[in-house]
């Protein structure tokens, strides 16, 4: 029976040397990389300027002003989440009906639709109007926030919400829109809310995952993707009910399209995650992935039906009730 | 001068000689039957490795742990006769169930003590119940500090030998790493904060295990080869005999272990002689009575290593404690911040430092609450640690230096001896 093997001049005994190997083995797989965070790509502070797209709708394109500057905002990128600007909103005249907004001193060069899928989260939604109508104000974009409400029982259908949002986005003209979480508020002031050139992940750097981004294929969150864009993708899947599956799929037919995503720098992207009971998850979300590619072009915008229940115009918010 | 060196040629001589023996025993399953004595060597020698000698002396398979149970047998008879079970025949029985609960191993099966199981078994469980939820973590953590604390007090005042803290620190770091590789969120996580964690573990398992290893090199085994030690020593007998009882009648009436150690002490630095081995020391040579042997230079035994820290592994202990306190330190702030709402409190480099602020939620999941659970652990292990380091520097301010460094001039030596070879 074979009871030592001699290596490099040393013989071992077989089972030091099997407990040797696998302590080795133990200590490379507790450190291998892929079940860790993963760092990312990012545009460098260089690049953004270029990357952006700077697309207005008329109105704003019908202004003779000076254009305004955006390099200063992301180079300071000041830190935004303080009391004095979450609690309450700061000069509320300045807004128009509707929750729109545009810097009356300079033109401003990006116009972005935030639309904000909602259901019965009524103090969260106080925090995020008040804290986003003061933070996108500073960053002098051309704004205006569109609140799509499901007005039934059925399963929350975030993607489906999205859809009908960016329909009616489209009816007021904006090039670009912003997929927005009612949970999330950024923290500094860099992270632009405009297009770039390819579909952003905004919200890369969550509090909640130690500011981390646990793999590179999440595209959730906080999304900035150009109208024209989400229409050739054919929008988003609408049969997601439920919590989980609908960003993946979405990052699914923009790869199925050749279209890559980028971030900004990670220092650009930190998030804030507001508390709350986590929604109920969909079973089914893994089937519906894997079938997802078969139904890109039959699953979508051209396959939207929903009913407008109601289109209200607050102050802070445009409301749009739907029952999906 | 000239006698440390003697003695740590001997040290090293006697290490030698037991590392040759090791290697004997490991080689060709001749272990146990070498230790059992002359007869057993007239078996044949070659145990597999689900054999073993027993109490009995005679060779014994584990699948045979069932069967022939004298005791057992006549208790069972006793028990349905109803008739008293004979307190000898409860001990055998028990002795023999220790003495069969073993583990296959190369060169005859090992025997496995209680008290490494009983870590082992009662380790997960209080922290599995502590998980539970918040109530349930605070009794079950607070009840580990008490029994702990309780049973270290008890067995250093006694000196009595076990392994069980040993076993109990070998469990913890074993369920802590298996805590963080499969209760810790790791996607929160990035590789390279891994890797830091995964180097200084390391580092602070080696160097504790270096200060188990020299810990035998501190043993002082002095000369008694020249006449006038002995001389020196049958004169001295008959007055420290009587001394001894004294001090050993002394010793049951209160079990004062400062007062003995303080005596000692102060016996050893007169006269630079053990009381309890009759012999000459070296200097600063301090009387273990758990390992049993005189230590040169003691710093204190830990129960926790159960090893004797000394001249030789001072330095390896000091820099063991340090590494692991950053260990836990780095692993609990990784941990809280993971599975708590952590809070920005500033950067390093564009590093992102954070602040566990809110840990309300831990106990919904089980495996948050678990690794929440871990990290309250590591914290008291942290405090402990902290605590005993602190003691060790006021003792060092007190005395020499050595209290950190242990012996300086005893590394290099080392590495020129081996630079030489």
């Amino acid at each position: 029976m074979l009871k030592s093997v001699k290596i490099f001049q040393r013989k071992y005994h077989l089972a030091e040397l099997l407990a040797k190997v696998t302590c080795c083995i133990l200590l490379i797989y507790s450190i291998l990389p892929h079940r860790f965070a993963s760092h990312y790509d990012y545009l460098s502070a260089e690049d953004i300027p270029d990357a952006l797209v700077s697309q207005v709708t008329t109105n704003i394109s019908q202004q003779h002003m000076e254009e305004c500057h955006y390099e200063d905002i992301i180079q300071e990128n000041r830190f935004m989440y303080t009391p004095q600007y979450s609690d309450e909103v700061l000069k509320p005249e300045e807004i128009l009906p509707g929750g729109e907004y545009f810097p009356e001193d300079c033109r401003a060069k990006y116009s972005s639709a935030i639309i904000v899928p909602y259901r019965q989260r009524e103090q969260q939604l106080h925090k995020f109007l008040s804290y986003m109508h003061n933070y996108l104000r500073l960053q002098k974009v051309h704004y205006r926030i569109f609140l799509v409400e499901q007005y039934d029982q059925k399963p929350f259908n975030r993607a489906k919400l999205f859809n009908i949002g960016s329909m009616i986005a489209a009816e007021f003209e904006f090039p670009c829109l912003i997929l927005h979480d009612v949970d999330l508020m950024p923290l500094n002031l860099g992270s632009l809310y405009a297009c770039t050139e390819l579909p952003r992940h905004m919200c890369a750097a969550l509090d909640m995952w130690r500011f981390h981004l646990p793999y590179r294929g999440l595209f959730g969150g906080v999304v900035a993707i150009r109208t024209q864009q989400f229409r050739t993708i054919n929008g988003m899947s609408n049969m997601y009910e439920g919590w989980g599956g609908e960003d993946d799929d979405l990052f699914e037919r923009l790869k199925s399209r050749n279209i890559d995503i980028c971030r900004f720098a990670p220092h650009l992207n930190e998030y804030t995650m507001l508390r709350h009971k986590p929604e109920k998850k969909n079973e089914n979300r893994v089937t519906l992935l894997r079938s997802g590619a078969l139904r890109y072009n039959t699953d979508g915008l051209n396959s939207l039906v929903y009913t407008e229940k109601d289109r209200r115009i607050h102050s802070l918010f445009t409301h749009i009730l739907v029952q999906t | 001068m000239q006698n440390t060196q003697n003695n740590t040629i001997k040290c090293v001589k006697s290490l030698s000689v037991e590392l040759q023996n090791i290697c004997k025993l490991t080689n060709f399953g001749i272990a146990v039957a070498q230790k059992a004595g002359e007869e057993e060597s007239q078996i044949d020698s070659s145990l597999c490795c689900c054999e073993y000698i027993d109490r009995d002396k005679q060779r014994f398979h584990i699948l045979g742990c069932c069967c022939n149970c004298v005791d057992l047998d006549t208790a069972f008879t006793d028990c349905i006769t109803c008739n008293k079970v004979d307190a000898s025949n409860k001990r055998n029985m028990l002795l023999t169930f220790q003495d069969r609960l073993r583990l296959p191993w190369r060169g005859g099966a090992k025997r496995i003590s209680m008290e490494a199981i009983i870590p082992g078994a009662v380790y997960p469980l209080v922290l599995g119940l502590a998980a539970l939820n918040e109530v349930t973590s605070y009794i079950m953590l607070g009840s580990i500090i008490v029994f702990l604390g309780y049973a270290h007090q008890y067995i250093k005042r006694n000196n009595v030998k076990t392994r069980f803290f040993y076993m109990w620190l070998w469990w913890s770091v074993v369920y802590m790493v298996a805590g963080l590789q499969f209760a810790v969120p790791l996607l929160e996580l990035l590789p390279e904060e891994n890797c830091i964690l995964v180097l200084m573990g390391c580092a602070s398992v080696y160097f504790m295990w270096q200060t188990k290893k020299h810990a035998a090199a501190c043993h002082d085994i002095p000369s008694r080869s020249t006449d006038d030690d002995l001389a020196d020593i049958t004169e001295a007998t008959a007055a420290e005999e009587e001394e001894e009882a004294a001090a050993h009648t002394a010793l049951l009436i209160d079990n004062d272990s400062p007062i003995r150690s303080q005596k000692n002490r102060a016996n050893s630095h007169q006269t630079n002689m053990c009381h309890v081995c009759r012999k000459y020391v070296s200097a600063r040579t301090i009387h273990c009575h758990v390992c049993n042997a005189c230590i040169m230079m003691q710093s204190h035994h830990s129960y926790w290593l159960d090893c004797c820290v000394g001249q030789y592994n001072l330095r390896y202990y000091n820099a063991g404690m340090v590494f692991s306190i950053c260990t836990l330190f780095f692993g609990v702030y990784l941990t809280l911040t993971a599975i708590c709402h952590p809070q920005l409190i500033g950067r390093i480099w564009n590093i992102p430092l954070m602040m566990p602020d809110d840990c309300s939620e831990v106990f919904d999941e089980y495996t948050l609450g678990t690794s929440y659970v871990l990290s309250l652990y590591a914290i008291i292990m942290i405090v402990y640690q902290l605590i005993s380091l602190i003691l060790q520097v006021i003792k060092c301010t007190r005395g020499p230096m050595f209290f950190i460094f242990g012996d300086m001039s005893q590394p290099f030596s080392k590495f020129y001896k081996k630079l030489s070879t």
